[in-house]
């Protein structure tokens, strides 16, 4: 076999038992690997009477033919059946972690079961053995790999481990790779925890097995030479290598949007907010970069007293303006206790919700157990985030269930930024309606990772021969809805297949935004089997509509669950550069169905599009449990 | 009139600034881009293609009181006394 491995490892932590399965070729060649394979095997084994919380839920880590080639395909999937709603859920995790899994000689792995007491699993080439892990329960995440480390005598193997929040089981508890890679938001870091495995450690040694060495060199000189930072044809490709991805604060400030003080708009002390790329580049020590990565610096190691963080621009925001705080030494420490926690910087909004719910009187110090919440003091934030944490008190338990849980009890859902109970990840919706519309047909729910980067391919960068499905320049005129509906159909679509290889979605710059014939021929150079452009996108389109079919079973989901908080539908920027914007979703909501081929009343697969793409399973499915009649 | 310029990554790098504030007597970005040149020589090669046109590749965004924030595509449209201009 080349490019895949063929095996899937399945441990059970129940009983300790390790089995190693084969999915086989048509499930392989159909579902290519990553997140179609985790999508359809979630879908054939976790079904509705699964609780997600309890033992028979599992856990899905998938890679794909590409993943350990030097492709920027460093990625790895993260899926599970979500507790905070039995949706779907998958993350997407880079770092060094999947590359080595891979290079042990897997697929990817499953966690069944529940361990009584906790555990690690240290996977070592063939042999998986399993250990006590009671010394580190309770341990932060820099604390435990380094433990790890020690422990197995190994100073470069690679870690996935979850912090107390994972332990806790809180729903924002997320899986850190290698120290700086966070993964699975929607629980992933709860699930894991509720199986009681701290940390899985690997150690690979063997080969990737490619079918035409020689026509996989030949791609990957196409790749890098359409990546030239000089000529690439994007507008972030060369910026992103310089400054990484704290660019994007900088761009959401001027083009009006970023979120502060729970999203209310204030432009007054939008510009007063001096964080950015400039902050972030004045504090490098050096560029971070995951396995196999062309970019030179994407994200980057900043220095924070006498040790270094690795902090995106969702923390900028998510821990800096969103609370009021502008000190970036402030915002630093706050990333940095999240991360030793493994919580997910976007519970942001959780944290934001309860500081303007207590303004606005809605809850008082007898919930909060005495802490007064206002903006823009960061010890304030610490103590909360300690509650959430640690399940401390009613309040600490509300908030560690999401901001669905604390609406229920205290009202405020028109300020509550979720959508799906997945708090929203603050890349603004309002000042571009595309991604207004994407956040609320997201499956996993308030996601941005699914149509990333946020804008349509830049019109001569289009190859002649790519015909897109959308009118290129009004799709990137943000203020319109007009061909949003296209646009985002397609971004899902093509974001599908590159999270199935698994590459970087930062890869599809240039060219290789549009044009999916050079991953087509760098999958048939690995693997052996032919892909073309258009197969890959009848992939990815098959892939959404078997995610959004789980969950029509497993959660109900109807059109119901496609919106987003009214503040981004009713409440418009009174100022800055996206004045008077607000989200106009019903109109392209119903574009969306109509672009997708779903009944526009429900918002769920039609039995004809089913049909067409090759999922008579789930019309089986759906007719058995009378979806089309409900 | 004055400009309030922002210059970020490869345009701080050319400029050494994070932003300034110009008084020019100018009528269109494409006399500002002029100006720009002149006094930070390599500026109008990252903007301009060589027929004149905007580069795909690197933004000018334009903000202006009381509208909504736009990317500048055509170098010959008017800027008005207290106007942003980004580039990245
Ligand atoms: S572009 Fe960034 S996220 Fe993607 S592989 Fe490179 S370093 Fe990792």
């Amino acid at each position: 076999m080349f490019g895949w491995s063929g095996c899937i490892l399945r441990i059970n932590t129940s009983d300790g038992t390790v089995k190693r399965t084969d999915v086989g070729d048509d499930l392989r060649r159909e579902y290519i690997g990553g997140r179609g394979l985790a999508t359809k095997l979630l879908y054939d084994e976790v079904g509705p009477d699964v609780d997600p919380k309890g033992p028979d839920n599992k856990l899905y880590m998938t890679l794909g033919p590409l993943t350990g080639t030097p492709l920027s395909a460093c990625r790895m999937t993260v899926t599970t059946k979500t507790p905070r709603n039995g949706f779907l859920h998958d993350g997407n995790m880079g770092g060094f972690f999947p590359a080595e899994l891979r290079f042990a000689g897997y697929d990817g792995l499953v966690l069944e079961g529940s361990s009584e007491k906790p555990i690690y699993i240290f996977i070592d080439d063939d042999k998986v053995s399993f250990h006590d892990a009671s010394h580190l329960w309770g341990l932060s995440v820099t604390d435990t790999h380094i433990k790890l480390r020690e422990e197995l005598g190994d100073p470069s193997i690679r870690t996935i481990i979850i912090g107390p929040a994972g332990e806790n089981e809180v729903n924002a508890a997320v899986i850190i790779g290698d120290l700086y890679h966070a993964s699975g938001r929607g629980a992933a870091g709860r699930v894991m925890g509720s199986k009681k495995v701290k940390a899985i450690a690997v150690r690979g040694t063997k080969e990737i097995p490619i079918f035409d060495p020689d026509g996989f060199m030949e791609v990957y000189n196409d790749f890098w030479k359409e990546l030239s930072p000089d000529d690439c044809i994007d507008i972030y490709h060369r910026p992103w290598g310089v400054a990484g991805d704290s660019l994007a604060t900088d761009y959401i400030k001027t083009v009006g949007g970023l979120a502060v003080k729970n999203d209310q708009g204030f432009d007054e002390e939008v510009s007063s907010f001096n964080i950015g790329s400039a902050t972030i580049r004045k504090l490098l020590v050096r560029p971070m970069s995951c396995f196999s990565c062309g970019l030179p610096s994407c994200s980057q190691l900043i220095a924070h007293g006498n040790t270094v963080l690795k902090m995106h621009t969702g923390s900028i925001i998510g821990l800096g303006s969103n609370f009021g705080i502008t000190d970036i030494n402030e915002i630093m420490e706050l990333h940095k206790i999240w991360t030793e926690l493994g919580l997910d910087v976007s519970v942001s909004p959780t944290i934001s919700w309860a500081i303007e719910a207590y303004q606005k009187g809605l809850i008082t110090k007898d919930d909060t157990e005495g802490i007064e919440l206002k903006w823009g003091d960061s010890n304030i934030i610490k103590k909360l985030v300690h509650k959430l944490v640690y399940k401390e008190g009613q309040f600490g338990e509300l908030m560690a269930e999401g901001l669905k849980a604390l609406t229920e009890k205290y009202g405020g859902h028109d300020f509550a930024l979720h959508v799906k109970g997945l708090d929203i990840t603050l890349v603004p919706s309002r000042s571009m309606y595309g991604m207004g519309l994407a956040y609320a047909v997201n499956d996993q729910g308030a996601d941005h990772c699914r149509i990333y980067p946020p804008y349509p391919p830049n019109i001569d960068a289009v190859p002649q021969h790519i015909e897109l499905p959308f009118d290129v320049e009004k799709a990137a005129i943000r203020d319109i809805p007009d061909e949003k509906a296209k646009l985002i159909k397609w971004s899902f679509d093509s974001r599908a297949i590159l999270n199935c290889l698994t590459t970087c979605v930062f890869l599809s710059r240039g060219k290789l935004f549009s044009d999916f014939s050079y991953f087509g021929r760098a999958l048939t150079a690995a693997t052996g089997v032919q892909y073309t452009h258009d197969q890959l996108m009848k992939i990815g389109e098959k892939i959404c509509n078997l995610e959004r079919s789980y969950n029509v079973l497993n959660g109900n989901a109807s059109r119901k669950d496609d919106t987003l908080p009214k503040r981004y539908l009713n409440e418009p920027f009174k100022a800055g550069g996206s004045i008077g914007m607000v989200v106009p979703l019903d109109r392209m909501l119903d574009d969306y169905y109509k672009e997708r081929n779903w009944d526009l009343a429900s918002g769920r697969p039609t039995q004809q599009k089913l049909s067409e793409l090759g999922l008579d399973f789930v019309v089986e499915d759906f007719k058995n449990k009378g979806v089309w009649s409900q | 009139m004055k400009i309030q310029m922002v210059y970020l990554v490869h345009f701080h790098d050319l400029t050494g600034k994070d932003e300034e504030e110009l008084d020019v007597d100018i009528v269109n970005v494409n006399e500002l881009i002029d100006h720009l040149e002149d006094k930070y020589p390599g500026m109008g090669k990252l903007l301009r293609k060589e027929d004149g046109s905007a580069k795909p590749n690197n933004i000018a965004i334009l903000n202006r009181k009381g509208e909504r924030a736009h990317f500048v595509k055509d170098f010959s449209i008017k800027l008005n006394d207290g106007d942003h201009v980004t580039l990245i």
